[in-house]
């Protein structure tokens, strides 16, 4: 077992150790090597520093999406790392919905954060990022939870969380992730899921065997549905300072929340017809047209107590009769959708897609003989 | 780094602070202070760790766990001290929607226990040659829609073997084999589960010497539409015990088992090419050999790769207990108060179509009286006879040498 070879280290000489480390090596001002294994500790990366109370980027720049992944309410700040001279490309021959292409030597960081209304407590409201190489996220009066780490090394892209301590000062590598029980300003408990690197590959893993990682969340129509000034959209400026090689029209995504736009970034991950969930022949990207492969009028396969009672996954005009609408409302994990990173109820998702479920035409009243 | 190294002492703490003041290039002598001693942490640990090809062991004990377990090393055995002496509970699961998820080729499970997972116990996905082997997947609160959909879950995985093992209390199946090639699954027991052992959209089974009773349906084989692989076919069910399997459907509705009635030994839904023979079935309420069309559960589809009709369906040499006194649909209970004693143990529904190839061969079985519904008719002129199905079918040849004993070949 390898509990044996896991030491348990005492919090006192911890702590020292730590101090003494911190002295030693920080900050760090080489790049971390792309044949080395990601390190222990984030701050050894040197991507993410913190300067008079506010985190900021090196040799990186900070984004946000339009329409973001939901993860219990918690805000997200996200950066992309390019190596010297590199850019971002659109995959060839996709649209502006697909993830974009980073160049190896890549890495992009997302961190997990929470305003802290008071001691103990987490607040719900969304922290508001700004964007660029120079943004600084004033940390005063927020919690940083985690830092999800995708690298594009020599042999691929890999994923690793990275957990801050309860100061925020460091944080530190954890392959087998964590679940932090977390108590929202209204009092509701709730476990925060802390991924470990095989469910990493759950939403990054693409085919059916989640064996290659790619990043999912910067598909230009997301990235081009945030405006960055009152001239320039976000993606716009990612062209314009040449972070990403791409003279191609760039469909934006809606600017305000759009059903279609949640689907496809917090379902089609998996449900794409090629992904880790394509034995329930489901496709909810973006760009899916069948009304079947949506779930229309389509009986659920593997569902379980998802299924909820209901036939269908979306009855048209009925979304307390769909199991989609109620796999989103629920949050026991035998049920809920998705199935990892949330624990919390997207409220104002929910209400979106029963608006879209209302306005769906179609009937799926059938009957069989048992 | 051990134990010993930072073991609190000041002398072996300032020895350890110069080690790493030197060693800043080379950090991953650094300790993260996530680190623990807790087995089960080591285990989730253990499983990101190793290497191609190597062992983890799971001790002997009952341990609690609060999400789920991952493994996406192939060649990896995962081994315990045996299906009741290793046994990670779920009791407590808080997230994720299995108990052990893996996605990797050439893996061994083998001697733990799942219990009480929230969502499924072990699913296999998308895997080369998965073999599971005395292992437990239970709930052990008995028949519930609360419990868990499936025991053991290999899907869209080339090469399957399920053995020895037991699974009790799914609210789905206790054995699901979905989307998958070449398989066996042999000596389990399935018990209380809604579907013992279910073989789905699957090609080349063998399903034989399983010990199958009190499920709600013993054992299914089942071609659903919408799926991306179709087409299943090429499955054998032969010498299974199938007894008793009468426990009421306990499925959440909207899952295709929710539509099987309580009291069936065997069910074959829109297959092609299946053979049941030298089968024991006894005491079952609706019947002991069901074969139907998806057409009757009256669900829409929208694939046109479907074929929604079952073809070349061969029963033979099956022992026929009793059956059919007490059946679970109210056609079939219509029937039977119409003609005031047990159904006949073959059931069909009579769905068909034009074809070269016969429906349904039976010969040789303990009883020759079989029952087509006439649903497409409305269940208005159901007709017994004793044979309907009086003609004969090649053998398939089968996954395994299973009468000689003979292992799969990548066993």
């Amino acid at each position: 077992m390898s509990a044996k070879g896991a030491a348990r280290v005492t919090r006192t000489p911890l702590l020292l150790l730590l101090a003494c480390l911190l002295l030693a090596c920080a900050p760090a001002s080489e790049p971390w090597p792309l044949s080395e294994p990601l390190p222990a500790r984030l701050s050894e990366l040197g991507l993410l520093l913190q300067q008079g109370g506010e985190l900021r980027v090196q040799d990186g720049f900070v984004y946000t999406l339009g329409h973001p992944l939901f993860s219990d309410y918690a805000s997200k700040h996200r950066s992309v790392h390019l190596p010297p001279g590199g850019r971002a490309e659109r995959v060839s021959g996709a649209d502006s919905m697909a993830a974009l292409a980073f160049p190896p030597g890549t890495l992009i960081t997302k961190t997990f954060l929470y305003p802290v209304p008071a001691q103990g407590l987490v607040g719900l409201t969304n922290v508001a990022m700004e964007t660029g190489e120079r943004a600084g996220l004033a940390l005063a009066g927020l919690r940083l939870l985690e830092t999800r780490v995708l690298r594009h090394a020599v042999s691929g892209w890999e994923a690793v969380s990275y957990l801050w301590d309860e100061a925020g000062r460091e944080a530190w590598r954890a392959d087998a992730g964590a679940l932090l029980a977390l108590v929202t300003e209204d009092g509701v408990a709730f476990d925060y899921l802390v991924p470990d690197r095989n469910q990493c590959a759950a939403c990054h893993g693409t085919g059916r065997q989640q064996r290659v990682l790619m990043p999912i969340g910067p598909k230009p129509a997301n990235l081009a549905a945030v405006r960055v000034s009152e001239q320039e959209q976000q993606y716009a400026r990612w062209q314009a300072a040449g972070w990403v090689m791409d003279q191609d029209e760039v469909v934006a995504w809606p600017a305000q929340p759009d059903a279609r736009a949640y689907l496809d970034v917090n379902c089609a991950h998996c449900h794409n017809g090629d992904g880790s969930a394509a034995n329930a022949g489901l496709d909810l990207r973006y760009s899916s047209e069948r009304p079947w492969e949506l779930g229309v009028c389509k009986p659920p396969v593997a569902a379980g107590r998802g299924a909820g009672g209901l036939r269908v996954g979306i009855w048209p005009g009925r979304p307390e009769a769909s199991i989609l609408h109620y796999r989103l409302a629920h949050r026991d994990p035998a049920v809920m959708m998705p199935e990892l990173g949330r624990s919390l109820v997207d409220e104002q998702a929910l209400g979106l897609i029963a608006a879209w479920i209302e306005e769906l035409q179609g009937d799926c009243t059938h009957a069989g003989m048992f | 780094m051990s134990q010993e190294r930072f073991g609190g002492s000041l002398r072996s703490l300032m020895l350890g602070c110069c080690v790493l003041l030197s060693a800043c290039g080379a950090p991953e002598e650094v300790a993260s202070p996530l680190l623990s001693a807790d087995p089960i942490d080591g285990l989730r640990q253990a499983l990101l760790d190793v290497a191609p090809g190597g062992l983890v062991e799971i001790p002997e004990g009952r341990f609690e766990l609060d999400r789920s377990l991952t493994l996406s090393v192939s060649g990896v055995t995962l081994r315990g001290a045996g299906q009741n002496r290793s046994v990670l509970a779920f009791d407590q699961q808080r997230s994720g929607a299995e108990g052990l998820l893996v996605t990797a080729d050439d893996v061994t499970l083998q001697g733990f226990a799942i219990e009480n997972a929230r969502g499924d116990a072990i699913k296999v996905s998308g895997c080369r040659n998965i073999v599971m082997r005395d292992l437990r997947a239970e709930w052990t609160g008995g028949p519930s829609p609360d419990n868990g959909a499936y025991g053991l879950y290999p899907v869209q995985c080339e090469g399957v073997l399920i053995g020895d093992s037991v699974a009790i209390g799914a609210s789905d199946a206790g054995i699901y084999v979905g989307q998958s090639t070449d398989i066996v699954v042999r000596r389990n027991r399935a018990a209380y589960n809604v579907a013992g052992i279910e073989i789905e959209n699957s090609m080349r089974a063998d399903v034989y010497a399983n010990v199958v009773v009190h499920n709600t349906g013993g054992i299914l084989v089942f071609d659903l539409p919408g799926l991306p692989m179709q087409g299943g076919r090429e499955v054998r069910v032969f010498r299974n015990l199938v007894t008793s399997n009468n426990t009421p459907n306990f499925a959440p509705e909207g899952n295709i088992v929710a539509t099987v009635p309580s009291g069936t030994g065997i069910l074959v839904s829109a297959n092609r090419d299946v053979e049941i023979f030298a089968n024991v079935l006894d005491d079952h309420g609706t019947a002991a050999v069901m074969v139907m069309s998806y057409l009757i559960t009256g669900r829409p589809f929208d694939d046109p790769d479907y074929d929604p009709y079952p073809e070349r369906i061969h029963v033979h040499g099956n022992d026929f207990g009793r059956s059919g006194h007490e059946p679970d649909a109210e056609p079939l209970a219509m029937i039977r108060a119409g003609i005031g004693r047990d159904l006949p143990p073959l059931i069909w529904d009579g769905f068909t179509r034009d074809s070269d190839s016969p429906v349904l061969c039976a010969q040789d079985n303990s009883a020759a009286e079989s029952i087509n519904l006439d649903a497409p008719g409305g269940f208005a002129a159901p007709q017994f006879a004793a044979d309907a199905f009086d003609c004969s079918l090649a053998s398939l040849p089968g996954v395994s040498e299973a009468g000689a004993g003979v292992a799969v070949p990548w066993e």
